[in-house]
């Protein structure tokens, strides 16, 4: 495996050429600085893209250029990273080897043009397809709670606030997105393009040249972002005395979020034993939550812990019973006593770390996987792959009881079901 | 042990049929990884069964399948399977639908000892009173979800409406009332008849040496005793071609509508080869409302929509199911109308037909290139064509237009059931 840099065109491309796939990964990036009000245009944003080209006239024309080059399948979505908010294009297609030759330059190509050349009218997106997407986001926010998981992930969002500034709340976003023109979500998406600064990835069995050629001649950037980017945001402050949110519905199952924040990590905590941390409590099968809310008391089908370490922040998720919530709440916090406590045994400390170990050697199995270990060591400034395992080599179980200390429930939301 | 390749896909198939029975696949690749996954042909459409030369069939509660699936990981000495993979740094789990149940796991080094606890956790069951009763609560809230979902809610009523005898009509997790029912021995007398070696699968996948894993087997069944003994024979029903129900609304508090269309049609006959059948066949659909079908435009342009609109088939005994489910806003009859006027017309574009050739080859390459997909590929093709379908590129790449429309000409797609969720108090207005 051989990495190369290049910096071109106002945009950094870097190029991972192994001869370990059968198909090219490609990942355009766009970080700029996360604010408040442009919620209201990211979740639009990826939608127009998507539907739009300066090339084609409808959606079905660019899926049959798509087809009439072996099909790439691609993905835009923004993606909220801490501080920063990504505007990304992932991106895979058949090596031109198991295709026909010439295929690897014209995907580039196309995939190019979908991000950086959207059809423009008067100074704003197509206007039809403007209205049609904002119709059907606001469609589906509107009807948000018809998918219970979904709708519970968005309050408890509401109620913890865990960034620098106030979020909006469902029904104020509602409001503002319906008030959005094509042509402010056109400036918006200038706004990125001068502002930002551009990444791109490429992994595969391809020529690092040949494709530097091919960038060169399509994208031109002119980003004002450069230098340090910090995607971290920590947490200041947390309720004391949780804040527990219980609504009705009238579904069958209940669904409980938990959401807890760690104050005062270090950076060693936040890269290693928040890791460990979340895996004991609330990863796996062997996992303290798993084995005591679902194995010894039949609560629940799935209860599992996730962390957001850009933030500090942590998420417990189970679907149980609305009469069992006052029993399953308290064994939650049981368990999260039994890691102050370090309550937990040896096997499970020694097989998380096992499992840590073997999610670095994955990293070279998957194309996705590689270019989201470079990101993370190149933005977030994550170790290197061997460093990472010799700093997680070094975390000693009083690291994982000192780190429960610093874990605190904020707030709980309960989405009760009535039927 | 005999090597095979997938042409044209540089993907190389040991395999071998051991002793027992058990068909054994082995597919080295370029990975640090390994997959290994065990499949055993019992899903959750199979309800009345018996041994070949018995008299009596054997009647069980639907979700039965899936039952044993959550059953198999409770061994004697209490050492759950995914526990051992854990501990070794890798992971594990297993799955059920509606033809076949399925265990692996996924990981790095100790990969004799995974593939022993993989083996030992199909082979060796441990059912009490006790831990079946466990069960029905972790069961009954996985249900709970499917409860709340409003594709799962409408799909399970399709079924009911769909089909008049098949047990396909039942939904793989069973109701509330079937789970609750289910006993000790529902679960080994399904265990007893279809995890016999002779009825099962084994693919392997990724870092891994076929001679190795050959040796290992031999030496691993040397301690089990399976005999030899007559095939299951699944109870065949009769199922009329028409639907039992063609219009069915379930009132909820759901804001928005979910609708199903299910057409059953009866599988073509003019394409004996059973893959081509259902390769020609999905053409239907792909060119009528795949990515470059003229109707996605429609798709996107209507605010009636909510979601994307997805359509895929099922193969189920002597018919396909073609399904199209989307969540719509106001107007569900005019999605309806709309998709059946765009099913039968049968004028089809040479040009198109092309290009979705090209996008098919692109997705058989995608779908080999980690070892889950291949192990995947491999069970699901020795299970619905009895072997892998090694010149699949082909087979794919000869695909013609002219015999496209002789493969579906004549089909019949009067037969169709809809299901549509909507709100209650809408009802009452």
């Amino acid at each position: 495996m051989e990495f190369y840099d290049y910096n071109v065109n106002g945009f950094d491309l870097h190029v991972i050429k192994t001869a370990r796939f059968k198909t090219v990964f490609y990942s355009v990036n766009i970080r700029f600085d996360d604010a408040r009000e442009y919620e209201k245009y990211t979740s639009l944003l990826s939608r127009v893209l998507a539907q739009t080209s300066s090339k084609f006239d409808s959606i079905r024309e660019i899926n049959a250029f798509c087809a009439s080059i072996y099909d790439p399948s691609y993905n835009i979505r923004v993606l909220e990273s801490g501080s920063q908010d990504i505007l990304s294009l992932t991106a895979s297609f058949s090596n031109e080897k198991y295709t026909e030759k010439g295929m690897n330059e014209k995907s580039f190509k196309f995939l190019s043009e979908v991000l950086f050349e959207p059809k423009v009218v008067n100074g704003g997106f197509d206007e039809d397809v403007f209205q049609v997407q904002k119709e059907k986001l606001l469609e589906y926010y509107k009807t948000l709670k018809d998918r219970p998981q979904n709708y519970a992930g968005s309050r408890l969002s509401e109620e913890m606030q865990i960034k620098k500034y106030k979020t909006f709340k469902l029904d104020e976003l509602i409001r503002e997105i319906e008030k959005l023109t094509a042509k402010e979500l056109y400036e918006f998406y200038q706004k990125v393009m001068s502002e930002g600064k551009l990444d791109i990835f490429v992994c595969g069995d391809v020529e690092p040249e040949s494709i530097c050629d091919v960038l060169s001649k399509n994208i031109y950037f002119n980003g004002s972002k450069r230098g340090e980017i910090n995607h971290y945001v920590g947490q200041s402050s947390y309720n004391e005395k949780p804040k527990v949110i219980i609504e009705l519905s009238s579904n069958a199952q209940s669904n409980l979020i938990v959401g807890c924040k760690l104050m005062d990590l270090t950076d060693f905590e936040r890269k290693y034993v928040f890791v460990l941390y979340s895996w004991i409590l609330g990863g796996g099968m062997n996992s303290l939550l798993t084995q005591t809310v679902r194995e010894k008391n039949s609560l629940c089908y799935y209860i599992y812990a996730v962390r957001q370490n850009l933030f500090d922040t942590m998420k417990i998720y189970a679907g149980i019973n609305g009469e069992d919530f006052e029993k399953t709440y308290k064994l939650i916090q049981e368990e999260m006593e039994n890691m102050k406590k370090g309550n937990f045994t040896d096997e499970l400390f020694e097989g998380v770390k096992e499992i840590y170990y073997n999610s670095l050697i994955k990293i070279e199995d998957s194309q996705s996987e590689l270019v989201g270990s470079f990101t993370s060591e190149l933005f977030v400034h994550n170790d290197n792959i061997e460093n990472r395992r010799k700093q997680m080599e070094k975390v000693t179980k009083e690291d994982v009881m000192n780190l429960a200390k610093k874990v605190h429930i904020d707030t709980v939301f309960l989405l009760k079901g009535e039927r | 042990m005999k090597k095979k390749s997938y042409k044209g896909l540089d993907l190389d198939v040991y395999e071998e049929v051991l002793d027992n029975g058990l068909r054994v696949y082995i597919s080295p690749i370029p990975r640090h990884t390994i997959h290994a996954r065990i499949t055993t042909f019992f899903g959750g459409s199979t309800l009345e069964f018996k041994m070949d030369g018995d008299d009596d069939f054997t009647k069980v509660p639907g979700g039965v399948a899936h039952f044993l699936e959550h059953k198999m990981f409770e061994k004697k000495d209490g050492k759950d399977p995914l526990a051992i993979y854990e501990n070794n740094g890798a992971s594990g789990n297993a799955f059920t639908n509606e033809y076949v149940t399925a265990y692996h796991f996924t990981g790095v080094g100790h990969f004799f000892e995974n593939l022993e606890t993989l083996l030992r956790c199909v082979h060796e069951p441990y059912f009490t009173d006790e831990n079946v009763l466990k069960e029905k609560g972790i069961i009954s809230q996985e249900k709970k979800q499917d409860l709340d979902n409003p594709f799962s809610i409408v799909y399970d009523r399709c079924l009911v409406n769909t089909f008049h005898n098949l047990d396909f009509k039942n939904t793989v997790l069973g109701s509330l009332e079937d789970i609750n029912s289910i006993t000790k021995e529902d679960l080994y007398n399904c265990y007893n008849t279809f995890y016999h070696p002779s009825n099962m699968v084994l693919t392997i996948s990724g870092d891994v040496d076929a001679d190795e894993v050959m040796n290992f087997l031999h030496k691993f069944y040397n301690n089990y005793d399976f005999e030899k003994r007559p095939k299951v024979v699944i109870k065949h029903k009769d199922e009329p071609e028409t639907v039992v129900k063609e219009k069915d609304v379930i009132y909820m508090n759901n804001l928005s509508k979910e609708v199903l269309i299910c057409y059953k049609v009866k599988k073509p006959t003019y394409i004996k080869d059973e893959y081509l059948n259902r390769i020609y066949f999905s053409f239907l659909l792909d060119l009528k409302f795949g990515a470059i079908a003229p109707i996605v435009d429609v798709f996107a342009n209507d605010v009636n929509l909510i979601s994307p609109v997805s359509s895929y088939i099922e193969p189920v005994d002597d018919y396909y199911m073609v399904i199209f489910n989307a969540t719509v806003k106001d107007d569900a009859d005019k999605f309806i109308d709309l998709i059946d006027k765009t099913i039968k017309d049968m004028n089809f574009d040479e040009d198109n037909f092309n290009l979705i050739k090209k996008a098919i080859l692109n997705s058989i390459i995608l779908s080999t290139e980690n070892a889950t997909g291949i192990c995947s590929m491999i069970a699901n093709q020795v299970y619905f064509y009895e072997e892998p379908i090694y010149d699949m590129h082909d087979k794919l790449k000869s695909l013609n237009f002219e015999t496209f429309k002789k493969a579906i000409n004549g089909i019949c797609l009067n037969n169709r059931s809809v299901v549509i969720l909507d709100n209650k108090t809408k009802k009452q207005g």
